[in-house]
């Protein structure tokens, strides 16, 4: 039984890895791989349906919907992926610091933490959406924001963990610094559930970031983004709903992809026995 | 024990499902009974279909007020049309000004109007309608205090004078040709007494009125309900018991809800003409209504200040791709400023599409790396595959565009500040004369929030639109508006895109009339016979 769930955890890595990694290419070399531009437009040809041609059908100015949607790869994946690293970065240095230290260090940060976490990620992306102005970037500091304390978190608890263990009494009586410390000690040992983190985290930002764009909020035209071609495709539903499939399948696939590796890397790095 | 309580939840919840549905089939059949046709109030041939019957409109956007002089929004105008009238009104079938409260209007002198009033005319409440009601309605229309954003249609009345019960003199400030057909407009609307009197300064009245529907209930954001006056003036009372307005804001919901019967009526896309030409249980009208939508330039300042960039990117824009194509050829090519359904219209050549000019006539302008914004309303998703469209289209000659939409209020405050660039906009000439197709929106005296988002100040146009509104001589008018457009074509303040048609989806229902401002009327719908 067990090597059979073990089996089914490497098809889990094998599965979203390939996933992952099509996107990846196709995002890097977005250029090459879509057959069409992305911003062409062809009114006479709008919304006409999949075919050897335009292989997912044109939007309603007439562009092409498989380019955009190979195109929107490289903006989806941007955003997930810096959004979630900047996330992380800032959320697991607030968090190594509030849990080496604890006391009133820790109270502060965690309260802040427990305000942003309140908001559902949603409303909370909105909010700074709202401040800051619709657009690409913004949509990446809203959702890295919301990122903070979910790695603030995780980051905090690692690290009162590690923090009591005896080797770091012992470089604390050799002299240690702190910096040196939470970097060179805490930071190496907390890394393997941050990176299972980060990995999920890219699907959720996708998600929160296509919806945004959804919103009219995020990315703006004429860019190819999957939300904003889902919004767009919506009012065309009766007529040609390739426009709403195909970008909704991109966002299922994607998110998918990535939570089955993030998934499979968390038990692949999980320590044994626990 | 876990999986057991699952079970339970799985069970509960179908349990619910199958209550609700349960619950539509009651809400759902709406139907009146059938009245033998010789038991019905009016002559028109009312069998074998329903009378009685609650017509479902469904709109995409809440009824902003019920207060006549308050409103901008069509389902505002669309609501108190039912339930108000004016002193006159267009026919919404032969588009003829008609006395509707008046019996008859003459211009007695040059500046003064004589209305004579019907009598035996009473409110919903009781109240009755005289010439002291028709002043109460029209000064409070005029007061500064309320402010009502409809001020400019009547603003050049200087004095309501109540000559005796059924006679009202209305004085105005030039001879002003067009005063009836503006008095038709929904901010003419007759208010009891009572109802205004029960209001202060600047708050909304109740839309207590003399029309064929009084309010019965209403949950905003919701619905609207209205129920049949049955104490109605005119010689027909309204077939339908109820006339229930429906929000929803998304459009295929709103398609899918006319498809299905659960709304018998909706204002469509223009996308969804051919759809809907294809789908057996909806019956569609294609109505040419006196809408212009547009494009407009910021005048005021930076190149767009410039007459020679305008032109080029009016030349840079194919008008033809975006009526024919986007807007799948429902509506007409517009070249000048008012649709040919509006009296007197002019009729102009406009600007062609053709890049080598544009690009030429912005070479001589002299400008180079032009960068603009243009706005449109979120949620008008034509505007906005418009939007993309000029962004290419201006990309052409080198012009950037970077097109964004914003919230209504937004929207219409930002543009009423002047912080736009390029805007896009629909303009109803409501009363069907020229003036109130152009006066509004590019006389210098309406610039900003009263209507003209161009910033547009030019003296000739202000001085023939002057002109054109203190004659009566109907000659003289459509050579003034004649030469206003062919200068407007010049000055080019806007690309005028296209005259809207109005695509009008039903679904088992008969005789709702739409006047050519799009406003329909639900008095003399019936609904069909269902089936089974």
């Amino acid at each position: 039984m067990s090597t059979l769930k073990k089996r089914l955890k490497n098809l889990q890595i094998v599965m979203g890895g390939s996933i992952v990694f099509v996107l990846v290419i196709m995002a890097i070399f977005a250029p090459l791989v879509a057959p069409l531009d992305p911003l062409a437009i062809d009114v006479p040809g709008r919304l006409s349906p999949p075919s050897a041609y335009h292989w997912l059908g044109t939007d309603a100015l007439g562009r092409d919907v498989f380019s955009r949607l190979i195109f929107g790869t490289r903006i989806s994946l941007m955003i997930g992926v810096l959004a979630s690293f900047f996330g992380a970065v800032v959320g697991v240095t607030i968090g190594i610091i509030s849990g080496y230290y604890g006391k009133w260090v820790d109270a502060v940060v965690m309260r802040f933490c427990d305000i942003l976490l309140a908001f559902p990620g949603i409303l909370l992306a909105l909010g700074i959406i709202t401040i800051l102005g619709a657009g690409t970037f913004n949509t990446i500091i809203a959702v890295s924001i919301f990122a903070v304390p979910i790695f603030a978190r995780i980051a905090r608890g690692q690290a009162m963990q590690v923090k009591k263990a005896e080797y770091i009494d012992a470089i604390k009586t050799v002299g240690a610094s702190d910096l040196r410390i939470l970097t060179r000690h805490i930071l190496p040992n907390i890394l393997s559930p941050i990176t299972v983190q980060m990995t999920l985290y890219v699907a959720s930002a996708i998600v929160t970031a296509a919806s945004l764009s959804f919103l009219g909020l995020g990315t703006q035209q004429p860019t190819p983004e999957w939300g904003t071609m889902l919004a767009d495709g919506r009012e065309f539903l009766l007529q040609a709903p390739h426009l709403v499939l195909y970008p909704g399948l991109s966002i299922l696939i994607t998110v998918l992809g990535i939570n089955l590796l993030g998934d499979g890397l968390r038990d692949a790095l999980r320590p044994r026995g626990r | 024990m876990k999986k057991r309580s699952m079970w339970l939840a799985l069970l509960a919840v179908a349990f619910l499902l199958f209550l609700t549905a349960c619950g539509t089939d009651e809400d759902g059949s709406s139907l009146g009974e059938v009245v033998d046709p010789t038991e019905a109030d009016n002559g028109d041939e009312v069998s074998p279909a329903m009378t009685g019957g609650e017509i479902v409109y469904v709109v995409a956007s809440d009824v902003v007020t019920l207060d006549p002089i308050r409103s901008n929004d069509s389902a505002s105008t669309d609501a108190q049309s039912q339930m108000l009238d004016g002193l006159t009104r267009f026919d919404p079938v032969t588009a003829e000004l008609l006395p509707r409260l008046a019996t008859s209007f003459e211009q007695i002198e040059p500046t003064v109007w004589e209305f004579s009033l019907r009598q035996g005319i009473y409110f919903t409440d009781g109240a009755y309608f005289d010439a002291d009601v028709v002043a109460l309605n029209l000064n409070r229309l005029l007061d500064p205090e309320e402010a009502s954003p409809a001020l400019f249609i009547v603003e050049m009345i200087t004095e309501v004078e109540v000559v005796d019960t059924y006679t009202v003199h209305i004085h105005t400030e030039f001879p002003f040709a067009p005063l009836p057909g503006h008095l038709a407009h929904r901010s003419g609307f007759m208010v009891s007494p009572n109802a205004i009197a029960a209001t202060e300064v600047g708050e909304d009245v109740e839309p207590v009125g003399t029309g064929p529907f009084i309010l019965s209930d209403r949950e905003y954001g919701n619905f609207l309900l209205m129920e049949r006056n049955d104490a109605y003036w005119g010689s027909q009372l309204a077939i339908p018991d109820y006339v229930r307005f429906i929000v929803v804001p998304e459009p295929a919901t709103r398609f899918a809800m006319v498809q299905t019967g659960e709304a018998h009526y909706l204002v469509g896309q223009p996308t969804d003409f051919a759809v809907a030409s294809d789908i057996d249980s909806i019956d569609v009208d294609l109505l040419q209504t006196t809408t212009l939508d547009y494009i407009g330039f910021n005048t005021a300042e930076g190149p767009l200040a410039n007459v020679l960039v305008r032109q080029a990117i009016t030349h840079a824009i194919d008008r033809n791709a975006i009526v024919e194509g986007l807007a799948e050829g429902v509506g007409l090519v517009a070249t000048g400023p008012l649709a040919p359904l509006v009296d007197m219209s002019p009729t102009v050549e406009g600007l062609d599409f053709d890049l080598e000019l544009a690009r030429a006539l912005l070479e001589e302008s002299g400008y180079t790396d032009i960068e603009l914004n243009f706005w449109y309303n979120e949620g008008n998703n034509f505007r906005g595959l418009v939007g993309v469209f000029v962004q290419a289209s201006l990309a052409e000659i080198g012009i950037t565009v970077n097109v964004a939409s914003l919230e209504w209020g937004a929207y219409l405050e930002a543009t009423a500040a002047g912080e736009h660039d390029m805007f896009m906009l629909g303009w109803v000439t409501t009363t069907g004369d020229p003036d109130y197709g152009l006066f509004p929106i590019l006389h210098s005296d309406q610039v900003g929030d009263p209507g003209n988002r161009f910033f547009f100040e030019n003296d000739e146009v202000d001085a023939l639109l002057a002109r054109g509104r203190q004659s009566s001589d109907r000659a003289y008018r459509m050579a003034v508006y004649q030469e206003v457009a062919e200068l407007l074509v010049y000055e080019a303040p806007m690309v005028p895109l296209r005259f809207q048609q109005a695509v009008l989806l039903s679904n088992g229902v008969d005789g709702i009339l739409t006047d050519f401002a799009n406003t329909p009327f639900f008095y003399r719908a019936t609904l069909r016979p269902t089936v089974d």
